[in-house]
């Protein structure tokens, strides 16, 4: 990970979004068709809570 | 709503998720992923890109989400990630993840971020590891993702 801590993250500019976005979907598709990486899907980010179960984590108890 | 007074700020409603998802209001792409399927990398964009359905087509025949990360406002008490004591998944994503840069993204969207505001520069050395549908999730990412258990909370 010592390697990988000293890569700083990329900047991308608009002019090369869409060539970024082709390798984006490119390394998309290996991580879907990979059956050795294959453990997800998951979703790292914002779940909704099901219909009818608003706000239940922060409502306070008591 | 109580809040951590370790996160000054973090009620601020104008606070944005950096795992949201497409179809929220206000929701814009930051960052695409690179890297590859084993080892992702988000590069973040100058500027923010609202989702149109031209942007969407990019990102066929997968879904904008394995492709693109989405800022968008928090959704506090409607997401199953926050607590009382603010965005647990940040916390996980700190805790459980380790750092994939020693030096802060070049993001447009940190001075809102809820996770940089919660966590700080932690968060967004970890940043970069994040992808919102993540096929080929790492151990940690998959223990990190997993909202808590409403008894967990309770207790």
């Amino acid at each position: 990970m010592e390697g990988a801590r000293e890569t700083p993250a990329a900047q991308i500019t608009v002019d090369e979004f869409a060539e970024v976005t082709v390798a984006a979907v490119l390394r998309g598709l290996e991580a879907r068709r990979n059956p050795d990486l294959r453990l997800g899907p998951i979703v790292y980010g914002i779940i909704a809570w099901p219909e009818g179960l608003p706000e239940q984590v922060a409502t306070p108890r008591g | 709503m109580r809040q951590d007074p370790t996160t000054p700020g973090a009620d601020d409603p104008s606070l944005l998720c950096p795992s949201a998802q497409p179809e929220m209001d206000g929701s814009a792409v930051f960052a695409v992923i690179g890297g590859s399927a084993q080892e992702p990398r988000a590069g973040y964009l100058d500027q923010l890109v609202p989702l149109s359905a031209e942007i969407a087509q990019l990102a066929a025949p997968l879904e904008p989400t394995e492709v693109f990360r989405f800022a968008a406002p928090c959704a506090r008490s409607g997401c199953q990630h926050f607590t009382e004591a603010g965005c647990s998944l940040a916390k996980r994503t700190v805790e459980r993840l380790p750092p994939a840069t020693a030096k802060l993204p070049p993001c447009r969207i940190r001075a809102r971020c809820r996770w940089y505001r919660e966590q700080g520069r932690e968060a967004c050395y970890r940043c970069p590891l994040v992808v919102t549908t993540d096929y080929a999730p790492s151990d940690a990412g998959r223990h990190a993702a997993a909202p808590p258990r409403q008894e967990d909370i309770d207790r």
